[in-house]
């Protein structure tokens, strides 16, 4: 639970970029996915996924497709131009976190 | 072995579920009922034979039970809200930026010569007043050209054509407010004046450009909303618009 509280300030940002890299998706496959990759330790639960694929859908990041598949229909999401913009920016921003975190939390001695 | 899917039968059982958890919009249920079928029938990957209705408890659980779809509603119907008032006021904002201003300046100084020319209340009041007629007719469907309707076959009912109807209806109760402040507001100076030539140079441009103004923010509420909307409507779903 702790990890996912970590996670949840990126949800935007992984789904953004596992939209880029994978191309359209719908929301139960996103959930799966983000599980596969993180190994488990991320669980995307349904009332923090979908508010966010809306919000990101009404900021024009992502477009949705309804199509019909078997006996049911099916909601797609995929990245929009803007929304790959958006991506570049905010992987820069996280690495860029990534790196003041870990020299926050293991400072460099300096012996000189 | 085939892995077990959901029939047809099961798949109006979910949707009747929604119903169950006040969830009436079609657009909300399509995704509701794909996420709960996909759920489903990966629980039957490793257990096939776990009965339909048990599974489908366990994942109408795992999605907050009642408060859950309540609140998958809620946040759905706000983001709706949020991104056509964001591009509403993007485009109202336009009007008041280059290139668009220049329209908005045309606008006022015609209104403001015709004003000049005549410096008559009684011409004033009739222009608002015919905008008004004409506003008031358009609003309560009179007027609304086709592109601007957007009639569906489904006897279901959709939190975005909604969308669309509740704000041809605000655009009528912000449309008659605005007209009857301008008109009060007029009567009121020109008692205050007591004259039929009380409208002198600054009054004449404020009022040409309050007009203009209201003229932007009508057409902006009552035209080109509906349209963002119906767009993104008939985009979606298609089979459901009747032509």
């Amino acid at each position: 639970m702790g990890t996912n509280q970590l996670y949840k300030g990126s949800l935007s940002t992984i789904i953004l970029k596992l939209l880029g890299e994978k191309g359209r998706m719908y929301g139960y496959q996103i959930t799966q996915e983000v599980k596969a990759i993180s190994s488990g330790e991320y669980v995307i639960t349904e009332g923090a996924l979908y508010p966010m694929l809306h919000k990101l859908e009404a900021q024009g990041l992502l477009t949705v497709e309804i199509e019909m598949t078997g006996n049911r229909m099916r909601k797609y999401y995929s990245i929009t131009k803007n929304g790959k913009k958006e991506v570049v920016d905010r992987m820069t921003e996280m690495e860029s976190f990534i790196r003041n975190m870990q020299s926050l939390l293991n400072p460099k001695i300096d012996l000189a | 072995m085939t892995a077990r899917k959901l029939t047809s039968e099961q798949i109006d059982n979910l949707f009747e579920l929604c119903d169950y958890y006040h969830i009436s919009y079609y657009d909300i249920q399509i995704e509701l009922v794909d996420h709960m079928a996909s759920a489903i029938e990966t629980l039957w990957a490793t257990n096939p034979e776990l009965p339909f209705e048990e599974a489908a408890f366990m994942v109408g659980e795992q999605l907050g039970g009642k408060s859950g779809f309540i609140s998958f509603r809620e946040t759905k119907a706000k983001e709706l809200r949020r991104k056509y008032s964001r591009m509403q006021w993007k485009y109202i904002e336009e009007f008041f930026q280059l290139p668009k201003i220049i329209l908005t300046l045309v606008m006022t100084f015609i209104l403001y010569f015709i004003f000049q020319h005549s410096n008559d209340y009684m011409m004033i009041i009739s222009i608002i007043q015919f905008m008004y007629i004409f506003f008031i007719l358009a609003s309560g469907s009179i007027f609304i050209p086709k592109k601007l309707r957007l009639k569906i076959i489904s006897d279901k009912e959709f939190l975005l054509y909604n969308f669309f109807k509740n704000f041809r209806n605000s655009v009528a109760v912000i449309g008659i407010a605005s007209f009857n402040i301008l008109l009060f507001s007029l009567r009121q100076i020109h008692k205050m004046f007591d004259s039929t030539s009380i409208f002198y140079f600054n009054t004449q441009l404020l009022i040409a450009f309050m007009i203009t103004s209201l003229g932007i923010m009508i057409y902006a509420f009552g035209v080109y909303s509906p349209l963002r909307i119906k767009e993104d409507f008939v985009r979606e779903f298609p089979q459901f618009v009747k032509s």
